[in-house]
Order: structure tokens, then sequence, then C-alpha cells
């Protein structure tokens, strides 16, 4: 299975391009720059902890080094299974990988490692369902999201499963140098970066908006490590969930302390609230269990806050996408617009006045997948997701200025008319501006359709549809090469036509496809000039199933309601 | 075990009694049972407007309508342009005037019931997130309705199944409500489930966006973590402030919240403790532009 470049980036001349969970870079003519690849275990010692783990797992944490915190690492595999990765080889492998690793970074990331470990103890029990569930579970995480800071000099990705917010300082020249990594407590669906570029803006999947700085100086490593060791010392013969614990599947004493972590310390009922002998007795029961594990609580709150996070702003609904605007009425006033699966579009002020709401942009029947405000009309705000049309906004004012078919149009193009009948309902995935002299054109993809829309923002506020281009398999993401006036669409090449597998033979398919403006037909072409496909499959492909892949790439659909008849 | 009617049965029987005889004698809880506890984070099958504007009002509250609907333009153009909000096909009734109150959880109803003839002059909204007690607390307010036609009682109060959590915006534009009573919501022990619990830093700004400044968010319970837990949670919010206890033991809202919600009248009975605690809604802070400027 050939992976397709799913995320792209341009910074001036230079593309990144995501693939997997790599991030490959390419200057403007696409030869290859640079590859950062995200830091994978070796597979002997994947194999040989795995079978270890299982039957003495308290063995093991008196074993393990504590000073230097748990150095396990979980993450979700194949088959369901949490496998630990010992952060020695973790690290191994990233210096293979990426150059510049300074001490105090990999010391930081051990001090990650060590809170992610726990807070997926606490949660194993649910995950391990999910992972039985979902086959399509990777080793590595695929890289969910990239975003730029306005001087181009950071790059800043999201990956999936791992919930990870990664840092890296570009040079200019494509080449990426990691600054950190930092673990989220819920997965980010969608960040965005403040008009100064200090601050990133985390949207997740449970709803919650965090600020974290971009740049972040890890806390005192040793002073928190030593607590940790006290701590847990003191605290029980067990292994506590600050003990390097290393069971795989978790066991029913490590399970049970975690649940009890996760009580507070105070028992949260009393005498008067509890009216049944039964709830009385275990109210007691609550309340010794809470005293015996008050000295772990203790090293939990210690290590709780291992880099800077703060929470601005929450739905209760999953975040599809977060934008920082100013409005050129005010250019001194920013906003954070975010956009959740249960149709709304909010618009908060920005930082530090957050949780003041000022308004809604509803209207939408289903799910919002993307907002986009396009760089030269600010004013305006154009939404799109699991609805048949566009949403075009006055955000400021909360005013719907109109709408634009999308469904309508997909029909249209489709070739035959069976096709067409079968498409039934789009789930827009991008929604993505380019200005071209006063012209600001607005370029849609939706998720398995094989086509590009292409509208025009007139400046009486409408959507003009004005092209409709065929590509050649399902677009993934697009982005505009500014300097080459280019407009590049990776595509998915697995979901190629017969005529393209002919190609395919010939060494043609594109995975990036190259596209400019043709001023005598004033529409837009496929030039030549992508990048291969062929180019980029001599590298390792990968392991997963057809539907596997097809689970990870295409997942915006998903967020349709469905299950719309409980009570 | 031959039972002849199951409690379902049953249980539909008598709703469908009831409605068939016009809805005159108050309903009996135990055909509205539910299990206390709804998911907040599912998709219910949920029915709401997808703004406050298309919002049918008037079903709610019949004797409040406008008398004729107002015309609307209605679909006289049909091109391709859509230009502005698509109207849906039969206007909308409007209000003589808009839901002020609002009390989220309203369960079996005893505080919508108990505000119905001291706040005449205003619109009262019950949100329950289930769907049985709902419908009791719907059969009991027409049941009221009808019994107290002469004196025109019980009008201005209503109910609405909606999950308040997540569709608060759909039913009311900004600063709308002038009150809130949250009272004995779910205490939501387990600390993981903590953010099911109806008030939260990020739900207050919800809460401070429905309401007007100076308008007032009523808390009531029997947990005393709860009580911190809201408390420390309304303290911690820009947008509120807590009001005195001599102001709130004036507030005669706060004796009928101490001992009509069906809640009150249990832990009465337990001889458990009463926690209240009111916040007001401040104004909005000056953008950080206008106080530099």
């Amino acid at each position: 299975m050939a992976l397709p470049y799913h995320v792209l980036k341009v910074c001036d001349g230079i593309v990144f391009a995501a693939r997997g969970s790599n991030i490959h870079s390419f200057d403007s003519n696409f030869n290859p720059i640079s590859v950062w690849k995200y830091p994978v275990k070796q597979q002997e010692t994947n194999g040989e902890k795995a079978e270890s783990e299982t039957p003495a797992p308290v063995v093991e944490a008196e074993e393990s080094p504590a000073p230097e915190g748990p150095p396990v690492k979980k993450r979700k595999v194949e088959d369901g299974e949490v496998v630990a990765v010992t952060e020695e080889n973790k690290e191994e492998s990233k210096e293979d990988t990426t150059e510049g690793q300074t001490e105090t970074k990999t010391e930081s990331q051990t001090q990650e490692v060590n809170r992610r470990s726990r807070r997926q103890k606490q949660k194993q029990k649910t995950e391990g369902g999910w992972a039985k569930n979902n086959k399509a579970v990777l080793e590595k995480p695929f890289v969910q999201g990239m975003y730029l800071t306005t001087d181009g000099r950071h790059l800043v990705a999201i990956t999936g499963s791992d919930k990870t917010i990664w840092v890296f300082e570009h040079d200019g020249a494509g080449n990426l140098k990691q600054l950190s990594q930092r673990a989220m407590p819920k997965r980010p669906c969608a960040l965005a970066l403040t008009p100064d570029d200090k601050t990133i803006l985390s949207a997740d999947k449970f709803g919650d908006v965090f600020s974290l700085p971009l740049l972040f100086t890890p806390a005192e490593p040793t002073a928190a490590a030593d607590v940790t060791t006290t701590a847990s010392e003191v605290a029980t013969p067990e292994p506590t969930p600050s003990a390097p614990a290393t069971p795989a599947i978790p066991t029913p004493p490590t399970t049970d302390v975690a649940k009890a972590q996760s009580l507070s310390v105070k028992p949260q009922a009393n005498e008067l609230t509890v009216h049944t002998l039964r709830n009385l007795k275990a109210l007691e029961n609550q309340k010794r269990c809470l005293e015996r594990q008050k000295a772990a609580k203790l090293a939990a709150a210690l290590q709780a806050s291992q880099f800077e996070h703060t929470l601005q702003l929450g739905h209760v609904s999953m975040l599809t996408s977060v934008a920082v605007a100013v409005h050129p009425s005010h250019p001194g006033r920013t906003y954070i617009i975010t956009a959740d699966r249960d149709e709304h579009i909010r618009v908060s002020r920005g930082i530090p006045q957050a949780h003041v709401i000022e308004g809604f942009l509803l209207g939408h029947d289903e799910f919002v997948s993307r907002v986009c405000i396009p760089e030269a009309r600010r004013d305006v705000l154009i939404s799109g997701g699991g609805d048949d049309d566009l949403f075009m906004w006055d955000w400021v004012s909360g005013k719907l200025l109109g709408k634009a078919p999308v469904l309508a149009e997909v029909k249209k193009a489709l070739p035959s008319a069976e096709d067409a009948e079968k498409v039934t309902k789009v789930a827009v995935t991008r929604i993505f501006d380019v200005q071209q002299g006063a012209k600001t054109q607005i370029f849609v993809i939706c998720e398995r359709i094989p086509l590009l829309l292409i509208f025009t923002l007139t400046s009486t506020n409408t959507l003009q549809h004005t092209q409709t281009l065929s590509l050649l398999g399902n677009p993934l993401d697009v982005e505009y090469l500014k300097a080459e006036s280019k407009l590049l669409v990776s595509i998915d090449p697995n979901t190629s036509s017969e005529t393209q597998e002919e190609e395919a033979s010939n060494g043609g398919v594109s995975s990036i496809l190259a596209l400019s403006f043709d001023d005598s037909e004033s529409s837009w072409k496929v030039t030549i000039g992508g990048l291969k496909a062929t180019e980029a499959a001599e590298e390792e492909s990968s392991s997963l199933s057809p539907q596997d892949l097809q689970k990870l790439l295409y997942t915006t659909e998903s967020l349709r309601k469905t299950n719309k008849d409980d009570e | 075990m031959s039972e002849p009617k199951n409690k379902r049965q049953k249980r539909e029987d008598y709703r469908a009694a009831l409605r068939a005889n016009g809805v005159t004698e108050l309903p009996r809880k135990k055909f509205y049972r539910q299990r206390a506890h709804a998911n907040p984070f599912s998709d219910h099958s949920l029915i709401y407007p997808p703004t406050p504007e298309q919002m049918d009002w008037a079903s709610l509250y019949p004797h409040y309508a406008v008398e004729e609907p107002i015309e609307q333009k209605t679909e006289t153009t049909e091109s391709e342009e859509s230009t502005g909000q698509e109207l849906s096909a039969p206007a909308i009734r409007k209000l003589t005037k808009q839901v002020e109150v609002a009390d989220i959880g309203c369960g079996f109803g005893g505080l919508l019931i108990a505000l119905a003839p001291v706040l005449p002059e205003t619109l009262v909204l019950g949100l329950e997130i289930r769907v049985s007690v709902t419908q009791f607390v719907e059969d009991r307010i027409k049941a009221l309705r009808v019994q107290n036609e002469e004196q025109k009682l019980y009008r201005n109060i209503a109910v609405l199944r909606a999950n308040t959590m997540k569709f608060m915006p759909n039913f009311f534009n900004k600063g709308q409500l002038n009150k809130i009573f949250i009272c004995f919501p779910d205490p939501h022990f387990k600390a993981r489930k903590h953010k099911q619990r109806i008030v939260s830093t990020t739900l207050n700004s919800e809460y401070a966006y429905v309401l007007r400044p100076g308008g007032i968010v009523y808390t009531i319970t029997d947990v005393p973590d709860l009580h911190e837990w809201m408390v420390g949670h309304f303290n911690a919010h820009p947008a509120f402030e807590r009001v005195s206890v001599e102001e709130q033991e004036a507030d005669p809202l706060v004796e009928i919240m101490r001992n009509e919600t069906e809640e009150g009248k249990k832990v009465t009975r337990h001889n458990g403790q009463k926690h209240v605690a009111l916040f007001r809604r401040l104004e909005d802070p000056q953008w950080p532009e206008d106080v530099s400027a």
C-alpha cells in the first residue's frame, strides 16, 4: 500500500508534505530536501517486552530505574495491545533521525512520557476496548495537521493517536529541527497560531481549546523526579502509578490503583447525602482507600503540569476547526473562532478575554468541518461540513450572507448519471483561499470525491462557482505555491481510476498535482511538474491494509450523526 | 410470571388515556420514571432549532403568541442565488415577550410550577434531557392550565427536552435571559465524570452569553463538594460574582427554590443540608485595545 501525502503546507518556496507519520520537504520543483521521521521504536525490543510484561509487573517495576521516571511509553499497536517501549530505545532511534537533540530536551521528553504513561494507565480499560473495535490503529500515528507561523520560522504539527503537538524550527530552506513534543490530555483536532506567533491554540476532541506557548522551556526536571521517587517509596509497597511499572495489559492491582487515583482525595459524598446502608459502607471503604492513596496523589499533583497549557474556552462537542481572526474594522481586536460537530461556530474574544462569547454563527444542519477566513477578505467567513452547501457569514455580526451549493455542483460534474445518483451527501474536508490579483478564489474538496470545486468570492459577498476540475484520484489537501503561482493538490493514488493505472505503468501518476491558472481560458489546468507517485513509492510502503488506510485518511464523514433514534 | 400487561404497556396505556381525556387530571409520576442519568455527550434524537429565531415558541406558550402570524416574505424568488436566510415554509409565530427565566435540569417541574404564580409576567422555561420526565412535566403543565383556566394560571411556564450543555445557544439569543436556575444537578462524583457536570469553566461562558448583565444564576445542591465546585467555578469566572448572603436571603425565589423542587423536598425528608449560592452576571470587560486607547 503506497501512502499518499495527505497533508500539505507551503512556506515560501518550500513544500512540506506529511506522509503517514513522516514529514517530507521539497523545493518548488519537487526535489526532495529532507525528511523528518516520526521516532520509531525497535522491533526486537518490542517483541521482547511484550513477552516479559505480562507475568510479573511488580518485579519489573522494581528493576527499572526510578529516578529517571518511568521509562515506559505505551502506544497502541495494531492488535489493540498496549506495548511498552523503553525510553532508551526510543531515544536511540530518535538520534538516528533527528539532529540536534539537546540533553534538556530528552529529559523533558522523559517527563512527558512519564505523565502520559500514567494517564494512559488510567484509561487503559477504555482504550483497550476502543482499539479492539478499531483495527486501524498504528504503531506510528499519522500527522493530522501542519501549521506555520507567520514568519515561517516554525512549523507545528499534530499527530493523531498519541495526541502530540510537535514544534519544529524551520531554517527557511526546508530543514526541520524538532524543538519540542507535547502530549495533550485529549487528542488535538485542529490548531491555530495567534498573530504574534507566540501562542498555539489547540482545539481538541473533547471540545476544549488550550493555549500553549509556541516555545517552551521544560520544567526543572531533577526536582520533580526526586519528589516522585520519595513519594512512591513512602506510599505503598504496591506499584503505584508513579512507579515505573511496565505491564502492557492492565493487571487487576494496577488498574485498581489507577482507578483510585482518579478519585479526588476528599470523599465527595457524605453521611447525609448517602441514604442506604450499603452505600454508607461503600463510602467508608472509599474513605479508607483514599487515605491510602493520598501520598500517591501528592506526587501526581506535582507531576501534573509538566508544560504550561491553559484552558481558554470549550464546547461540549468535538471541535473540528479553530481560527484566530482579526476583523478589518477593529485591527486591535483578535477573535477565536471554533467550529464543532454539533453544527455550531462560535466567535469568542481572543486571549486574554476568551471567556467572552461574542456570538454564534448558527444555521448549519450538519457538522461543521472547516472554516476559512480568506486572507484578503477578513470580514467574511466561509464554513462547510456535512451540509449540501457552503455557508458564508459576516462573522462579526453573526449574519448569514449566503450559501453556495456543493452537493449540486458535485453531482453536475460527475461523469455518469449513475455516479451522481450514488452521491447523496458530501463532507467538505478543505476550504482554501487563494488571492489572484483582485480575485478571491475559494477551492473546496470533499471527502472521497475526485473533484476540485472552484468558487470566486465576489465583492458583493456571493460565492460564484467558476470551475470544477476532475481529478484522477481523491484529493486530500490543497495548498498554494505563491512564488510559482501553482496550486498543489495531493491525491490519494490508491483511489485512481483504471486509466491512471495505465499511466502508472509509464510512471506518470502524480501524488501531488500542480495546477496553474490559464489566463487565456481563465481556468485552472493541471501542469506538468507535480510529484510523481513512482518517486515516492521507492520508500517503504505501509503494512496497513487498504481498509485501515482509508479509515485513517477519510475521517470527516464519520462526524455525521447516525444514531438518531435513541431515548 | 404471566402478567397480563408489562410495565411499558401499562405506561403507554396510561399516557394514551390521559391524552384522550384532554389532560385534565394531573399525571402520576410512576408512569414516567426514567433512570436518573443521561449522557450529555451522546447524540440523542434531540429536536432543536438551527437558530433561536427559528424556534417555535408559540406552541409552548400559546397564550402569548402574537395574534396574527407575521407575514414573512415567503419564497417569491426561488432563484439560484441564495441571498440571505432561507425561510422555512410555515412562518413562525412570534411571542409577545421572550423567555427570560430558564430552569436547567427542571426534573419533574416542581420549581416551574411554584414560579408560575410568583412571576406571572415572565415566561419561564424548564429544560430537561430525559424524555419521560419531560413528558411528565408537559402533561402536568397542560393539566394545570386546564384546571386553572379561569385564573389564567400556568400559562407562562413550559418545558422542553433539550441538552443545554450542547444546544443552549440554539434556543436563546445573547443576553436574553434574566435568571437561570440550576437546582440539585447530577453531582458526578468521579473525577473523570467532572466534565459532565453542568457547571464548569467553559459552560459558565455560555451561561454568561445567554444571561444579560445583572442576571442571576441560582444554584442549590445537597452535596457539599459539588457546592464548593460550583462556587469555585463561578467565582473563578470573570463574568460572574457571588451575590452576598444578605441579598441572597432577601430574594423570595431562593426560598421557593429551597422548598419547592422535588429534589429539595426529598432532601428535607432525609434531613439533608441544602447549599445555596447565587451569582450575578457582570458586564463584559472592555476590549484590551479600548482600554489602552
